[in-house]
């Protein structure tokens, strides 16, 4: 289908991140362009407990990075990392550095809000505001200080998550009157809105009928022209599908997830570096 | 071996539609239908009775000038306009005290507070102080804003007592109605870049606004029906003008009904049973104006 003829192969990534992707050595942080995020030394603990371990990890530019794994490996807690929205569990404790081109993102001096604007996010379960779907675009916009054209906003950001066409008559019906996959569009569009720099999707389709699943992913490929995208999913297919990077999180003994290898899609699918990865991705886990 | 296994079980299936114990478990059934109308029905005519009775002694009493009359020794003349007027004042200081803070508590509690052994302490305390007898508050306020305070028998002082004790149950209103917005709204606003107080102002507050408006109304129902408190920090008995600001002498409805029934009359009789039809009346109306106030802020969130 149309999703492989418009992918993006790993081979367009330049420098130092193919280098990275393909060889395991992770360059200098901040060092290339090509690297929007890099994870060094991540490590979360919830309360007592060594929930992720020792995350090393360079996310490419204008490229979809996916994280599989088996449950409870930490691959949603690593994304949430990303934009600190563990900042809000209270017995989170994220260390390491999250460098977001040459800053520290994970750093004391960072305020969390400022990093979820360039950091947007979509939620396994769609969750759009109990408003209309106009001022469900424009709410993100609005408190970070937006004051152009509005209507232009909301058909744009509509457009990119390829949903204007279904609601452009009904603007100011309620998000949540919309289907499941709409809704989900609807809070791609939502993420738009604050033109940011990256977008972290958790599970974004798993709530989602196949033909909707279907829709996220081909706009996924789109929306990769011009944002860095990295997405959390249980369906190994739909990572060999739309992503660029693959990276494969398992668990140890005492329940602590950790990255076992980050590789370029097609190179973890047909030749994994790791016994375990291939193991996973071949269904003799465990 | 399995087609063996399966043959067996075939003949030994009961084939017949047999009832079983069933016509046992339907009796029952019934009879307990029966025992929970009956617990039903046993509330309502309670409540029917003393509503018929008290209208019945009311009828001849309820006329207009006894909203707009004075109290006066004479029952023909007797009215109820200041104690209507006080109660007014009263819920209106009360309100005005009491939902901004205990609204603004509430919201510290569920969305700012640690999860911590101070803060549950604090919840059970609060809890708590919501089974605290009322007349137990009357003598705080006469302790704090009476003497201490310097207010003396004013609508303030009677106002901010009633607000100390319906606070605790604003606040836990608040508290579950707070607490029952998705987390998942919340996570959408923070991953949009919302301070705190953006994602709780935007969007818990709006959500969880019509609960608690229920709660509060409530809450002030059972701050217009109080006598005990009142009568502690002062509300006079015979009151023969209205209060015009917050430091004036007042009385209220349930007081004045209470004046009433002491008198050994049947005429005060009547009138004490017409006191308590208006002081339901106006309990309606509050509740009427909740539920619209409640839909129309439903109105606003669109689920």
């Amino acid at each position: 289908m149309s999703l492989t003829t418009e992918r993006a192969g790993i081979d367009q990534i330049t420098g130092n991140a193919r280098d990275a992707i393909g060889a395991g050595v992770l360059p200098e942080p901040g060092t290339d362009r090509n690297v929007v995020i890099s994870l060094r030394d991540l490590n979360v603990h919830y309360g007592r407990f060594h929930a992720v371990g020792d995350v090393n990890l360079d996310i490419p530019r204008n490229r979809i990075t996916a994280f599989i794994g088996p449950s409870g490996c930490g691959k949603s807690t690593v994304l949430r990392s990303i934009n600190r929205m563990n900042d809000l569990v209270p017995t989170a404790k994220v260390d390491g550095t999250i460098w977001y081109h040459d800053r520290n993102i994970n750093g004391r001096d960072i305020d969390p809000v400022m990093v979820r604007r360039r950091i947007g996010m979509v939620f396994q379960k769609p969750n759009p505001f109990p408003k209309s779907i106009a001022e469900n675009i424009l709410w993100g916009a609005k408190i970070n200080g937006f004051t152009g054209n509005k209507a232009e906003l909301v058909e744009s950001c509509l457009r990119r998550a390829a949903l204007w066409d279904e609601v452009k008559d009904k603007l100011d019906a309620s998000g949540l009157a919309l289907s499941g996959g709409q809704q989900q569009r609807l809070c791609i569009a939502r993420a738009l809105a604050n033109n940011p720099d990256v977008i972290l999707m958790d599970e974004p389709a798993s709530a989602l009928d196949p033909i909707s699943t279907l829709k996220i992913e081909d706009l996924m490929r789109e929306l990769a022209r011009n944002f860095t995208i990295v997405i959390v999913t249980h369906n190994m297919q739909q990572a060999a599908r739309v992503s660029d990077q693959t990276c494969f999180f398992s668990l140890n003994e005492q329940r602590m997830g950790f990255m076992v290898e980050a590789s370029p899609t097609t190179e973890l699918f047909t030749n994994p570096k790791d016994r375990r990865t291939e193991d996973y991705i071949t269904g003799r886990f465990g | 071996m399995s087609a063996q296994v399966l043959s067996r079980s075939a003949e030994s299936r009961n084939e017949t539609l047999d009832a079983g114990n069933l016509p046992g478990r339907q009796r029952r059934s019934r009879v307990m239908t029966g025992v929970l109308i009956a617990a039903t029905g046993i509330a309502v005519l309670a409540l029917i009775a003393l509503l018929a009775s008290i209208f019945k002694d009311a009828l001849p009493w309820l006329r207009p000038d006894l909203l707009t009359n004075m109290p006066s020794r004479k029952a023909e003349k007797a009215g109820l306009y200041p104690a209507l007027i006080g109660s007014l004042w009263i819920i209106g200081f009360t309100a005005l005290f009491a939902f901004p803070v205990g609204i603004g508590a509430a919201i510290y509690l569920e969305e700012y507070a640690p999860r911590n052994r101070l803060t549950r302490l604090l919840e059970v305390n609060i809890a708590n102080l919501a089974g605290v007898p009322s007349v137990v508050y009357g003598l705080l306020g006469l302790g704090v804003f009476v003497t201490w305070l310097n207010l003396g028998r004013s609508v303030l002082a009677g106002a901010l007592t009633m607000a100390l004790l319906i606070l605790p149950v604003v606040i836990i209103a608040s508290r579950e109605a707070i607490r029952a917005v998705p987390p998942s709204l919340r996570e959408a606003a923070y991953g949009v870049g919302a301070t705190k107080w953006q994602v709780t102002s935007s969007h818990v507050l709006p959500t969880a606004m019509p609960g608690i408006l229920t709660g509060i109304i409530l809450a002030t129902s059972r701050a217009l029906g109080e006598t005990a408190p009142l009568i502690v920090v002062g509300a006079a008995a015979y009151v023969t003008f209205l209060p015009s600001g917050w430091l004036d002498k007042y009385t209220v409805l349930p007081m004045q009904i209470y004046e009433w029934s002491r008198r050994p009359q049947d005429e005060f009789q009547g009138l004490a049973a017409a006191g308590i039809v208006v002081l339901l009346a106006l309990l309606l109306a509050l509740n009427a104006v909740a539920i619209w106030l409640r839909a129309r802020s439903a109105r606003k969130v669109r689920w």
